[in-house]
């Protein structure tokens, strides 16, 4: 399993935009992704999951993965993060 | 929005690939004949599976979809909805853009059933009344001499006769050229002048000798130009080449000649080398190639004692295969060429046969059977078979039933084997089945031999079609096939009245692009949010300007209000409900102040969009362009 932490410097958080080019993203490969702040585990790969985590400016978020191709799913979703939220 | 087709027309266009897909479409008697870019893109096995869509074939580059009798008001209301081009756009023929390349054959058949589609169904009913006039002569209650007959044999022959004219401007169409260039250009073939010519002495022949002894009648800048016996009267193939010619010169001098100009000198320029070039070459070619094709099959029909019989039964046995194919089409411009050529067609002889063993097998189906739904289907199909329409009873029962195609062809074979045994000649186009006997009528000579023979072909096809049939016909072990697609179905209502906008306008591109999901967006005539379906909330954004719902039966359904309104941070929006609420359709979920998102310098549009659409096989949007509260705005299928 490969991981990272982030925390979120968007103004907006993780709203309906980003969230639907989350969840598209994590769906481009074939590992399991989950997205976790605080107690709360979200199924990246699903836009509803993702939102109702309700992530926030200076929200602190985990993102999991595990799979074949999890080295470059964890890669590609952290340079988004790092582009965008 | 109250047509009965409007849902199977929705289901057609969404699982064509959409209407991007589409480069056009047309239809027969029972088919919807599209033009995609992408075949692949097309969910054929949820097509097949549709109630109201008997099958799916693809062939000679069209992708068919076969409604039966009905298909007109189908495609009505397709068309309605896509607002597809009825054959045509240049890009369509040669310039390579159609995402499959197509073989020379499947180009050959695309081409002819193109160019004779928007036709058909005047050319048949040109074909019923030279065939009824020739039975009314037959039958003595009209002489040739009558004005009642010459106005109704102009009907009838004028079509014909002018046939590159009408042919000028399909083939237009047909391959994206200006369809006035063809209609000039048929109208110059045809022309009483030029076809006056070779009714004077000729001044030389070439090729004296030969069997494509041809004599010409006048130059072009001293060139001799070959004229076919009877001109170009009622010919098929010089004007489709020609226009086809003509379709890649238009193209080329859109592209060299300044704007200003246009109007006036593409066509002029166009005509002025094409016309000659056609009478000069294209016509000259053509005309040995057709008297080859005419001399092979004269040839095969010919070989003593047997060749009609082999040719009859082959053309008998494998005339349905060909309809499947759409390859049937390959043989018109050769019955054509035949009656131009020879005044008589024996070729299409054994086809006559072949309708009839179609329409006997679904009879014999229809009387054995106890199966509800088949019987509605095979009586209706047996009619139009007897009228010389068998798609219905092709696709919609023998063909799935395997066998019953085969005991059809069999007999076919049998019947097609005595007219050509026979030889049994047709001396028009005759119409369709019932309508076609008259054309067996030899009018110059007032014989009926070949009438008399095609009944007793006929009449033996049937019989053993009909007995085989019956015999061996069995009802299948019924199978239960339920449709997931329509068991699944719902409905998502407008949460709010307004504006309709797909969500393909949306200047957001993540919206417009799909990424969030399919749907539709509503520019809200007031504050409000309505819940559009009985569910339980799923989400509620931070910012109040958006909202996830799980509807009852799991569609997952995210409605935005407005475009980056985000960034007000939920100043002027309110939220009456909280995620885990349980929500009934038509309760108040958010309400929002519409001037305050417009000061804020936002787009109001709220897209209404399904999330999870991997589940569903499609989500149809509305195409009205207003709708009010309670709408159904969305179909899930």
């Amino acid at each position: 399993m490969k991981s990272f932490e982030f925390v979120v410097k968007d103004e907006c958080g993780i709203h309906a935009r980003p969230a639907g080019l989350l969840a598209n993203k994590a769906k481009s490969f074939d590992s399991d992704i989950e997205m976790k702040k605080g107690a709360n585990t979200a199924n990246m790969k699903k836009l509803f999951s993702l939102m109702s985590l309700g992530v926030k400016k200076n929200d602190k978020v985990i993102v999991n993965a595990q799979g074949a191709d999890e080295d470059k799913a964890i890669q590609d979703i952290q340079d988004f993060f790092n582009k965008n939220l | 929005m109250a047509n009965k087709y409007d849902g199977l027309a929705r289901i057609i266009i969404q699982n064509v690939g959409g209407k991007s897909n589409v480069i056009s479409l047309s239809h027969c008697i029972t088919r919807l004949r599209f033009k995609l870019k992408d075949e692949s893109k097309a969910n054929t096995e949820v097509l097949k599976a549709t109630d109201g869509i008997v099958t799916v074939i693809q062939s000679g580059g069209q992708y068919q979809i076969v409604i039966g009798n009905n298909v007109s008001d189908v495609y009505d209301v397709v068309n309605e909805i896509g607002h597809f081009s009825e054959e045509s756009s240049s890009e369509e023929v040669g310039s390579g853009k159609s995402g499959k390349k197509m073989s020379a054959g499947a180009m050959f058949i695309d081409t002819i059933s193109g160019v004779f589609q928007p036709v058909l169904g005047v050319l048949s009913a040109s074909g019923i009344i030279k065939g009824v006039l020739a039975l009314l002569v037959f039958l003595k209650v009209l002489a040739p001499t009558d004005g009642t007959y010459q106005i109704l044999w102009a009907i009838g022959d004028g079509f014909f006769y002018f046939l590159p004219i009408i042919l000028g401007y399909t083939s237009a169409k047909k391959f994206g050229a200006n369809p006035f260039i063809g209609l000039a250009t048929g109208g110059a073939l045809v022309y009483p002048g030029i076809v006056g010519l070779s009714a004077q002495k000729a001044i030389g022949t070439v090729l004296a000798g030969s069997a494509f002894q041809t004599s010409y009648f006048c130059t072009f800048l001293h060139i001799p130009v070959l004229l076919p016996a009877a001109g170009y009267a009622s010919t098929v193939v010089p004007i489709i080449v020609a226009v086809w010619d003509a379709s890649k010169l238009e193209r080329f001098w859109k592209k060299v000649l300044p704007d200003v100009i246009k109007l006036f000198f593409v066509p002029l320029l166009t005509l002025i080398i094409i016309v000659p070039i056609t009478f000069l070459v294209v016509g000259p070619v053509t005309t040995f190639l057709c008297q080859l094709i005419g001399i092979a099959f004269k040839g095969l029909y010919g070989i003593p004692y047997v060749g009609g019989l082999v040719a009859g039964l082959i053309l008998g046995a494998f005339w349905q295969v060909l309809v499947i194919f759409g390859l049937h089409w390959g043989l018109i411009p050769l019955m054509m060429i035949n009656y131009q050529m020879l005044g008589y067609d024996f070729v299409l002889s054994p086809f006559f046969v072949a309708t009839f063993a179609q329409s006997m097998v679904v009879l014999a189906i229809f009387i054995k059977t106890k199966d509800r739904k088949l019987k509605d289907i095979a009586l209706p199909a047996f009619i139009s078979g007897m009228f010389g329409v068998t798609e219905p009873c092709i696709y919609g029962i023998t063909l799935p039933k395997k066998k019953p195609f085969v005991v059809s062809c069999v007999a076919s074979a049998i019947g097609g084997g005595i007219t050509g045994w026979a030889g049994v000649k047709s001396y028009t186009v005759g119409g369709l089945e019932i309508f076609g006997l008259p054309s067996y009528i030899n009018v110059k000579t007032d014989d009926a031999t070949d009438m008399y023979w095609i009944i007793f072909a006929t009449l033996v096809a049937m019989v053993i079609a009909f007995v085989v049939e019956l015999i061996t016909y069995k009802d299948e072990a019924p199978v239960k096939k339920e449709i997931g697609a329509t068991n699944n179905k719902e409905a998502i209502a407008a949460p709010m009245k307004g504006e309709t906008k797909q969500l393909s306008e949306l200047e957001d591109e993540t919206f417009s692009s799909g990424v969030l999901g399919q749907g539709i967006a509503i520019v809200p005539e007031e504050g409000k949010i309505y819940a559009p379906c009985n569910g339980t909330v799923t989400n509620v954004a931070e910012t109040c300007h958006a909202i996830g719902i799980t509807s009852e039966k799991g569609a997952e359904i995210l409605i935005h209000v407005g475009m980056d309104t985000v960034k007000m941070n939920g100043a002027g929006f309110k939220v009456n409900v909280k995620s885990g609420d349980v929500i009934k359709k038509g309760q108040v979920l958010i309400e929002f102040d519409i001037d305050r998102i417009k000061k804020a310098g936002f787009s109001t549009d709220t897209p209404v969009i399904v999330t999870n659409v991997d589940k569903y096989i499609d989500i149809v949007p509305t195409d009205t362009k207003s709708v009010s509260l309670g709408d159904t705005v969305i179909t899930i299928l």
